[in-house]
């Protein structure tokens, strides 16, 4: 502290010194006379020879105020006079309609214009829209980049319609009533605890009690687990079924989802059909590719001729296909379960089991794999979860690296839903260094479930050498429809 | 570390002052005092304290080359990438296309430091000519402060090539420049100019110890010891020598630091620890094998019976070879360290490592190269797994970025792996360890026509390397086996392991580099000399990787060799594995020798 306070004190002499010394150093420069900042952006485009019509739709929508303020900057695209001379009627004599519509005109904070990236900007209406270095959506810049004391503005030559997003679209749409009804049934009420009037406390257990009714928000599984296509800020190209492709389709799936309830069924089907049919991207009909990766990895097949109709909407395209004829083997992959990721033991032999990595001599490759060696259990089972098997046939395989010991050899087997199930596979032997997929057999799940898969290891009890032992790289089930 | 510290704070007030006295004289003359917190040169050294003042202070004055040194030794070489975050400087030394500007290419912190050991040297000279201290107070000291000159033109020669070599202290740094006083000295002069004047420091051991380790310079301060604080001398005259080419010599001075207990290290001896047959005896310098029963060792492992589950792999603060980096001076830290000086953020200068290395409250200006990744991922650990452990643990993957961690670990905590607290800046300068000197140890004795040994150096060490025909139980009759006794020193090993007739004899637990690091040993094919010398500078990469050891071990093995594509194939591999489009450039403009030198800008 004693040389800080020193220091402090030269420093301060210092400058006392150099400012004592010097001349005058500095002349004012604050004072600012660019007339542009005396007026604020409301007053900007009320002044702006033609750019009336915009001026008077802030007005009534209520916006100027907000425009006249100069707590916070805003950017503004400002539609021509002759732009609006088209705006629809219906949307100046609603209150509610005009308000969303010059929104979708204006955002917080300011967006200068020429940047040459693709800017999606969120406006306050709560849509997004993109804005290039020309224009903004489709409309182009007749004036940019002009200022006021509260943000910037920037003069279209096309007003922006506040559309429907791609969800909004097929909930208000009137032409695609299967698809619409199919995915308005996969709403279903979630319990929100934060939006919920919390009553009192259960005095047993200390749980808060919250006031029935409340804290219900509606969900949507298409939405929750497949693709949020509510999503302003981002971007989806969202295929809809008409009524006729939508039978087609469906009919064509729901015998792989069997379940004690027609309803469980057509929530299961229609799910599976439509988690693949919204893709992340903007894409324009003539711009789609002839197949689209959904983010399930499954190829969705495009024929752009039975495109019935597009739709622009405010976060992506919307088209209407008379087929998406899919392929099953894509629609239903094989599902491999990791042997390194198991979802129970038989008993805790935490000390057998060996999680390893490997690498395959034939193909180079690494692997992980689960290796138990002398856990002193007979018939001892690791257990792997399938999710959601349909009701289907399976064709079963796993790989199994025995690259310890060439003798002895150990056996194993694979068992569905119980390790004692005798119905399922036999004991196969794990060969040295077999590093490809052995075929187990077939099975047949009645309905649609999750499945236990057991291995089960040799029904003797041993401690050392080997001879009982698990191995599992991992298990694959190919669907055989 | 106080005085450190305090001299610090005085620089920083002279600049205060000088900043002052300008100003004011331009203007109206205020001061005309003479300060009085300074010391005169005769005021300065006293006595014996005053010599191991400045001593330490020098130290000091060193560890602010830290950066530096890292920089030019690693980021020139082709372990070390720049990220996004880094400057042009930075990017200039990464890729090998130097401006005269550049401040890493600046030799001036060299030669700061260089001409305070010679000022130093010249005033311990005075000291003990005028009997102010004891000839033997004088030798050790001497001796000292000029090893460190030595290591410190070592480095100049390494990075600038040709260079004033000025063992006179200087009235003002500028006078290096001075070409008809301080003629330049190619290279090979400078080696055999150090060599010269090291050999004849009259004093080679640590700093003596009595029977605890508060005599002297050997000492206890803001919590740390001084054991490994001073330059290790038998190390610096093998470096030398190994560059030199002079085989044997080198080998004979790694030779003593690897028999530390025999040679005067650590002779505090507290509890019988480093006398002959003591624990510490066949440990420590020798890259003992693994303790596997409770992993408190240096090596690569895993929790015991379950050595090929990679849920076990020893990575924390406290086991295995990732401790190292953290551990307290402890017996284990001792088997290890021969150079390392301790960053604190109770005194100065700050750790710059944090800064370079971290992207938690660093940033994050160097990572590891594609071309040091492939090369730890290419190794087969002996449990078959496909990579060395020891590139997991020196560096890690935070927030989806490589970084650097051997630097981190006293930074960050120790699971999380977030900063344990942003200002407690932590670390240490790691300088020279025991697995530096074995790889060097091998090299020498490679190109000493003891390949074998070299071999078992590397790879599975002296008994698996020496062993007879039924191998190494203890079982076995290893009287004849496991030993190089046939051989005169500095390559007579015994490291005989075995229960009847029962040895234990003094290199038993030596179990190699890669023995240590559990990886199957580096295959010899072709001509063995240059085929285990390929697996030694391989071995640099993956043992030392971050510590300063890669742009020399480049550079000495191509120079060795008359071979410019060892180090122009090496930068080439970095640059064209990281995306640099004119790799191919670089690669042809470093086939000519002149172009791996910085421009020597003062």
């Amino acid at each position: 502290m004693f040389f800080r306070k020193r220091n402090i004190v030269i420093g301060l002499l210092f400058t006392a010194v150099v400012i004592s010394a010097c001349k005058k150093a500095f002349n004012d420069a604050n004072s600012t006379n660019d007339s542009n900042l005396t007026v604020n952006l409301y007053q900007a485009i009320q002044q702006n020879n033609g750019t009336a019509i915009f001026a008077s739709l802030l007005i009534k929508s209520g916006y100027a105020t907000l425009l006249a303020s100069g707590t916070k900057s805003y950017t503004v695209w400002v539609p021509t006079d002759a732009a609006l001379a088209s705006l629809p009627s219906t949307i100046l004599n609603d209150t509610a309609l005009l308000r969303k519509f010059v929104g979708n005109h204006i955002a917080n904070g300011t967006y200068n214009a020429g940047s040459v990236t693709l800017q999606r900007i969120p406006m306050l209406n709560g849509k997004y829209n993109n804005m290039i270095a020309g224009g903004i959506d489709s409309a182009n810049f007749t004036a940019s980049n002009k200022y006021a004391s509260n943000g910037v503005w920037h003069i279209i030559d096309k007003y922006i319609p506040a559309r429907d997003n791609c969800w909004e679209w097929i909930n208000n749409s009137t032409n695609t009533a299967n698809s619409k009804a199919l995915l308005q049934f996969l709403n279903y009420n979630f319990f929100d605890s934060t939006l919920a009037t919390q009553t009192g406390v259960d005095p047993n257990t200390g749980a808060p009690i919250y006031k029935a009714g409340t804290g219900i928000v509606v969900k949507n599984k298409f939405l929750v687990d497949g693709v949020n296509i509510n999503d302003e800020s981002t971007e989806y190209t969202f295929l809809v079924l008409d009524d006729g492709s939508f039978t087609t389709e469906y009919n064509k799936l729901s015998p792989w989802f069997k379940t004690g309830s027609t309803d469980s069924t057509k929530t299961l089907t229609g799910f599976w059909l439509y988690k693949d049919l919204a893709v992340k991207g903007s894409y324009a009909a003539s711009a789609l590719p002839d197949t689209l990766l959904s983010q399930f990895g499954v190829k969705v097949p495009v024929d752009k001729s039975k495109i019935t109709a597009s739709y622009k909407t405010s976060n992506g395209w919307v088209h209407v296909m008379s087929q998406v004829n899919f392929n099953l083997n894509y629609k239903f992959p094989p599902i491999i379960l990791e042997g390194e990721n198991p979802s129970g033991f038989a008993a805790d032999r935490t000390a057998n089991a060996l999680y390893r990595i490997r690498i395959n001599p034939n193909t180079g490759a690494t692997f992980k794999d689960l290796l138990m060696q002398n856990y002193g259990y007979a018939g001892y089972w690791i257990r792997y979860l399938a999710k959601g098997l349909n009701s289907m046939r399976y064709n079963a395989y796993w790989v199994s690296v025995n690259d310890v010991q060439t003798t002895p050899l150990w056996t194993q087997k694979l068992c569905i839903d119980s390790a004692n199930n005798p119905t399922t596979f036999t004991y196969v032997t794990v060969p040295y260094q077999n590093y490809n997929e052995v075929s187990l057999g077939q099975f047949t799940i009645a309905n649609y479930r999750n499945v236990n898969l057991f291995v089960v290891g040799a029904n003797t009890s041993s401690t050392s050498g080997g001879s009982v032992s698990i191995d599992v790289d991992y298990i694959k089930l190919v669907p055989a429809f | 570390m106080k005085m450190i510290a305090f001299k610090k704070k005085t620089v920083r007030n002279i600049w205060l002052m000088a900043a002052f006295s300008l100003a004011a004289s331009s203007c109206k003359k205020l001061l005309d005092k003479q300060p009085e917190t300074f010391l005169t040169t005769t005021q300065m050294y006293r006595n014996v304290y005053d010599a191991d003042a400045a001593v330490i202070g020098v130290y000091g004055k060193l560890m602010g080359l830290a950066k530096q040194y890292i920089v030019l030794n690693e980021l020139r070489a082709d372990l070390m990438q720049v990220t996004d975050n880094a400057d042009a400087d930075l990017r200039e030394i990464s890729s090998h296309t130097v401006s005269a500007t550049n401040p890493y290419a600046n030799p001036r912190p060299f030669y700061a430091v260089i001409n305070d050991c010679n000022d130093v040297l010249k005033n311990l000279k005075i000291m003990v000519a005028a009997n102010k201290i004891k000839q033997a107070e004088f030798d050790q000291r001497y001796s000292d402060i000029g090893c460190l000159r030595s290591w410190l033109y070592l480095q100049v020669g390494i990075h600038w090539g040709n260079i004033p070599y000025v063992t006179d202290p200087l009235e003002t740094i500028d006078a290096v420049k001075d070409a008809s006083k301080f003629p330049i000295i190619p290279f090979n002069q400078l080696i055999d100019s150090l060599i010269n004047f090291t050999n004849t420091l009259p004093y080679q051991q640590p700093y003596p110890m009595g029977a605890s380790i508060n005599t002297g310079l050997m000492t206890n301060f803001d919590g740390y010891s001084t054991r490994r604080f001073f330059i290790d001398k038998f190390a610096l005259l093998g470096d030398l020598n190994l560059w030199k080419g002079n085989y044997t010599a080198a080998a004979t001075y790694y030779r003593k630091l690897m028999e530390p207990v025999n040679n005067g290290y650590d002779t505090d001896n507290a509890n019988s620890l480093y006398s002959i047959g003591g624990l510490q005896y066949y440990d420590q310098f020798k890259q003992p094998f693994a303790s596997v029963t409770d992993n408190n060792d240096l090596c690569i492992g895993y929790i015991r019976f379950k050595e090929s589950d990679i849920n076990s792999f020893i990575d924390n603060n406290t086991q295995g070879w990732r401790s190292m980096f953290v551990r307290s001076q402890d017996a284990n830290w001792q088997k290890q360290w021969v150079w390392e000086l301790p960053f604190n953020n109770n005194f100065a200068p700050e750790n710059p490592f944090i800064n370079l290395f971290s992207n938690r409250g660093g940033s994050y200006l160097v990572k590891p190269s594609k071309q040091a990744i492939d090369n730890w991922n290419s190794q087969t650990q002996t449990n078959g797994f496909p990579f060395d452990g020891r590139g997991s643990l020196t560096y890690r993957t935070f927030d989806g970025q490589p970084v650097i961690c051997k630097y981190l670990y006293s930074y960050l905590d120790g699971t999380t792996f977030l900063p344990a607290n942003l200002l407690q800046k932590n670390g240490n300068w790691f300088l020279n360890r025991a697995a530096n000197v074995h790889l060097k140890f091998a090299e020498a004795a490679n190109r000493d026509g003891r390949r074998k040994l070299a071999y078992g150096f590397l790879n599975i060490g002296i008994s698996g390397t020496f062993a007879g025909p039924l191998g190494t139980a203890t079982t076995n009759d290893q009287t004849n086996y496991e030993n190089t006794l046939y051989e005169s020193f500095p390559y007579n090993f015994d490291a005989r392991y075995g229960d009847a007739p029962r040895f234990r004899a003094d290199w038993y637990k030596n179990t190699g580099i890669r023995g240590t690091a559990r990886l199957n040993a580096a295959p010899v094919s072709g001509d063995s000399t240059l085929s285990i010398e390929n697996s030694i500078l391989t071995e640099g990469a993956l043992e030392l990787a971050y510590e300063g050891e890669r742009w020399p071990d480049l550079v000495r093995i191509a120079i060795r060799r008359n071979d410019n594509s060892i180090v122009a194939n090496a930068i080439f591999n970095k640059l064209s594995k990281d995306g640099f489009a004119n790799a191919a450039a670089i690669q042809a403009k470093l086939m000519d020798r002149k172009n791996w030198y910085l421009p020597f800008q003062f």
